[in-house]
């Protein structure tokens, strides 16, 4: 049993205080990544409440239906950045990356309190696996969504497409890492793969935009 | 799953991964086409389906949940199909009420099948919904590019509605249900054979953009009407549906590759 409302106070004070002190992007960084955080507790409470209702117990409420309340609570900051504010895409994607990088280190921090840090391979593993798997998700999101709004394709089929594709590769990543032996060596690799191939990808998807304006 | 179905299953997959790599090369190399980019995050979805429903099968064999992410995987790729099309053909803003009602009655007794027959109402519906999306894209543009003569709508539509009506005739008591599945199959085997030729016949006479667009939308007509048959079959009708799912999204990536080289 831990106190996880607890954690975040503990982190998210000093954060919230360095805000005083940061200013433009930095600000926005540390005020998404508290974001990410608080999403990440909401999270485990909807996780939590469905785990009881429906029955699954904590090992198929994680592997099927947390994929898909975490990915769908990640992403609306996100929209609301994107309907609130006309941002160029370094501050849409820099956004979205704190959003990540704050649920995937406040889980971490809440995983490595229940279950110990005594195994380093284990931790780096983790942190390597599903700190990665949360920040490519929603980076992945971020790209379609700068995609599509700035070459007016964005529609709510398109968003919820979207949304399915990366709830899709996390439900994967969760099943895959549910069980011990090859599968899971599988899925720890996947997200760092992935974000190789994604930040590969990224220069030569985002500049599409000027080329298809002119 | 049967050992049919699992080779079907990873052939598709295969299929879906190449495509997938020829697309991504397809970028790499200078085509940053937004079509091409929301046919990769389209094809990537279906992958991670196949993928999903391979990796579930083998490591929790028994369990048959209410919810799995393969379901959502293929509304990924159905909203994001109807996605493409609505980029591809951007030109029309217009919504088509006419299309919206029939797409919708024909895809609400397609749901209201499914349901019958799997009882899980919920993701029925939402596929449902997403298809009906993908579908709508599909008739406004199928009418728009001229794809079909209005005979050949006709004779679409009329086999579809015999196929269904056949379905719904199965749950009547007394029905001789196996006579009944088996021609609602071969009616609609003949027709998405029909449709593969148009498609081939399309991809092989293509001159100009506009004929490869063409054969995409009716690639994409194929795989509304080849998952169709299969939703609505049992064994073996619905390993030969599988079977042949690759193929659409073979002609689909031709047409979307060569139209590339000439827009």
């Amino acid at each position: 049993m831990i106190y996880a409302e607890n954690i975040l106070l503990c982190i998210a004070i000093p954060l919230g205080i360095s805000l005083l002190f940061a200013k433009n992007q930095v600000r926005r960084y540390v005020l998404s990544f508290i974001l990410g955080m608080v999403i990440c507790l909401l999270s485990a409470y909807i996780s939590g409440f469905l785990s009881i209702v429906t029955g699954y117990g904590e090992l198929k409420t994680s592997i099927f239906l947390s994929p898909i309340i975490e990915e769908t609570m990640k992403v609306f900051p996100l929209l609301f950045f994107l309907v609130m504010f006309d941002e160029d895409n370094t501050s849409i994607v820099s956004t979205s990356i704190a959003i990540g990088a704050g649920f995937a280190t406040f889980e971490n921090c809440c995983y490595i309190l229940n279950f110990g840090a005594g195994n380093l391979t284990y931790v780096i593993i983790r942190g390597m696996s599903v700190g990665v798997m949360h920040i490519v998700s929603i980076y992945a999101l971020s790209i379609w969504f700068i995609l599509s709004i700035r070459l007016k394709a964005f529609s709510f089929p398109n968003a919820i497409g979207a949304l399915s594709l990366s709830m899709s590769f996390h439900a994967i990543y969760n099943l895959l890492v549910s069980k011990p032996g090859i599968t899971s060596i599988i899925g720890y690799t996947m997200p760092i793969l992935t974000a190789i191939l994604l930040s590969f990808l990224r220069s030569r998807l985002l500049p599409v935009e000027e080329e298809e304006n002119t | 799953m049967g050992i049919a179905g699992l080779i079907a299953d990873l052939i598709n997959l295969l299929v879906l991964l190449v495509i997938l790599a020829g697309l991504i090369r397809m970028i790499l190399r200078g085509r940053r086409e937004m079509t091409v980019i929301f046919y990769i995050f389209s094809t990537a979805s279906l992958s991670f389906s196949y993928i999903y429903w391979l990796v579930y099968d083998a490591m929790w064999p028994q369990e048959r949940l209410v919810f799995a992410a393969n379901e959502i995987c293929e509304w990924a790729h159905f909203l994001m199909c109807g996605t493409v099309l609505a980029y591809m053909f951007k030109s029309i803003t217009r919504i088509d009420w006419g299309e919206v009602f029939g797409v919708t009655i024909l895809v609400a007794v397609n749901v209201a099948l499914w349901i019958a027959w799997t009882g899980e109402w919920l993701q029925d519906i939402l596929t449902g919904l997403c298809i009906a999306y993908w579908a709508y894209r599909l008739a406004v543009v199928l009418k728009e590019s001229k794809s079909s003569s209005l005979k050949e709508w006709c004779g679409l539509l009329a086999g579809f509605v015999i196929a269904l009506g056949l379905q719904v005739a199965s749950f009547f008591k007394g029905a001789p249900v196996d006579a009944l599945y088996l021609a609602s199959f071969l009616i609609l085997a003949i027709i998405v054979v029909i449709i593969h030729i148009k498609t081939i016949r399309t991809l092989v006479r293509a001159e100009e953009y506009e004929d490869y667009r063409r054969a995409f939308c009716l690639a994409c007509l194929i795989v509304i009407l080849t998952g169709s048959g299969m939703y609505m079959s049992s064994e073996p009708y619905y390993t030969i549906f599988l079977c042949s799912m690759g193929l659409p999204y073979i002609y689909s990536y031709i047409a979307m590759r060569k139209g590339a080289d000439l827009k």
